[in-house]
């Protein structure tokens, strides 16, 4: 097994020489350093937000946020897919106006969810579903609908009874792509999330990066994206990415030897 | 008087077949035109015989089987099971099909259990005990906690065998199991299929291309006319069992069932 770790010492060298690139570009004074911060800028600024205690009420409350929207619009995704999947009518009547819904950008769902919900959180929650039901609920009907006919058929010679084939069959089925569904439903919704707290909220990963900007200090505006970026990377790796994998393996779906 | 009267009402019963097809028939649309896929068929399978159908390529032996099965409705005529008409699908008339149909997301073991949730009247332990007594006969014991995935091709198959045999059903109907199979494994699986259909005394209907197939495992081959398919023939085999597949009788039979293909098959290439 030499490819792995290559693959990894590769990337390693690549995000160095990013890194490099960067410094030695600031190092040569041809840009201002307020609008293009070094990479040391950028750090340093993130060990003072830390030191401020800015950084972990941020991701707390970006976090507590995600959990509930992304609680709720996988609730909304899954019935929502369940429903298209198994009813050819459902899928013709929801699927181009979740197609639809999903062309708008998350930032363009903002004013509509400060004129419903005012300045509370629920219009990031808003936010939030809007961004990640539609892909929630596409992936869960397309999973759905590419279920091998076989299966279905076992299922039937096999007596289960028809209340017992959507939690039984059909769901385990479906697993694989839900799982695909769910991971970019969590990318949507952080997308949603993100976006939702730059207008309007007084904490938050996306408050923070508004902040920078009306402080006119480019490197806290670099150092909340990176750190953005890696959370929402750290996520869908850990998080997401381990559990598709690991339906895809146990389902047979990927070579383990 | 009345035990004699009980007695004969008894042997009665006996002899009345398993199940019965009684000129079931079904016809699709092709384009505009109204295509028979099968005449009006008629059969009588008794209790723990072995059929076996068998025809060329689209005679409609597999809608037949599906018809049993409950998968499709014949368009004519009917279906009975102990003198009930079939409507639907249903674990007392189990399918196996040529894939083996074993649901990725479960474990052997909780595959074969999977026909034994439906029953309420067992208890867990039970089911437990049926799945594993039916894993035993097929020997496959050994690899109850493995995935479907991580066995081959032959293993599957007699995992499918267990599962369709441990909810009990009244017959087996089998579309060809083995036909994706390597030679060696298919022989392995005669053998296997024997033991497990005469110590269980099940009654099946084998549906399948292979003559040989057909003369090693039958009690009754009904050979079918090319499509629109109806019976052509019935042909008995009576050799004792555990039979071999290269047994000179079983050739010989084969040979008699290739006799009654042949023509149809001439028929179908013109």
């Amino acid at each position: 097994m030499k490819k792995p770790r290559l693959h990894w010492f590769t990337a390693i060298l690549f995000y160095l020489s990013l890194l490099a690139i960067w410094q030695t570009v600031c190092a040569s004074g041809q840009v201002p350093p307020y609008l293009f911060p070094s990479p040391r800028q950028v750090f340093e600024r993130i060990m003072e937000l830390a030191h401020d205690d800015m950084l972990w009420p941020a991701f707390h409350s970006t976090m507590g946020r995600m959990l509930v929207g992304f609680a709720l619009s996988l609730f909304l995704g899954l019935v929502a897919g369940l429903c298209m999947g198994i009813s050819p009518l459902a899928n013709a009547c929801f699927r181009s106006l979740l197609l639809g819904l999903q062309t708008l950008p998350s930032a363009a769902w903002m004013p509509i969810a400060l004129l419903l919900f005012g300045l509370s959180d629920g219009g990031i929650y808003f936010v939030i579903v809007m961004s990640s039901v539609g892909g929630i609920a596409t992936s869960v009907a397309d999973g759905i609908a590419n279920i091998p006919p076989i299966y279905l058929r076992a299922a039937r010679t096999l007596g289960t009874p028809g209340y017992a084939m959507g939690w039984k069959v059909i769901l385990p089925a479906a697993l694989p792509s839900i799982a695909t569904g769910v991971k970019l439903g969590w990318t949507l919704g952080w997308h949603g999330a993100v976006s939702a707290e730059l207008i309007k909220s007084s904490v938050g990963l996306g408050f923070l990066l508004y902040m920078g900007r009306e402080l006119n200090d480019a490197s806290q505006v670099v150092a909340v994206m990176i750190l953005t970026i890696l959370i929402g990377l750290a996520l869908d790796r850990l998080v997401f990415g381990s559990m598709e994998q690991w339906i895809r393996r146990r389902w047979g779906l990927v070579e383990t030897r | 008087m009345e035990t004699e009267q009980a007695a004969q009402v008894r042997e009665q019963q006996d002899r009345k077949p398993k199940l019965v097809i009684r000129q079931a028939s079904k016809t699709f649309l092709s384009g505009k035109k109204e295509m028979h896929a099968l005449l009006p068929v008629s059969l009588e399978i008794a209790e723990g015989e072995f059929w076996i159908l068998t025809g060329p390529s689209g005679c409609g032996k597999s809608t037949l089987l599906n018809m049993v099965a409950g998968f499709i409705e014949p368009d004519g005529g009917e279906i009975l099971l102990d003198g009930k008409r079939v409507s639907g699908p249903d674990s007392e008339r189990m399918m196996m099909f040529q894939e083996h149909a074993l649901f990725p997301w479960l474990t052997v073991l909780d595959n074969v259990l999977f026909g034994l949730e439906w029953k309420p009247s067992l208890s867990a332990k039970e089911r437990v005990e049926t799945a594993r007594f039916y894993l035993d006969m097929t020997g496959m014991t050994r690899f109850e906690n493995a995935m479907p995935h991580e066995l081959s091709g032959g293993m599957k198959q007699r995992v499918a065998l267990a599962r369709a045999l441990a909810p009990n059903p009244s017959v087996i109907l089998m579309d060809e199991p083995f036909a994706s199979l390597d030679a060696l494994t298919r022989e392995r699986l005669y053998e296997h299929t024997q033991a497990v259909v005469s110590k269980t005394k099940k009654t099946v209907i084998f549906v399948t291309h292979n003559v040989r197939e057909a003369a090693c495992l039958g009690d009754r081959v009904a050979v079918f006319t090319a499509r629109p398919g109806k019976i052509k023939s019935e042909i008995a085999v009576p050799l004792p069992r555990p039979r071999s597949f290269y047994d000179p009788e079983v050739s010989r039979y084969a040979g008699k069932i290739l006799d009654e293909l042949k023509s149809e098959l001439e028929k179908e290439s013109v």
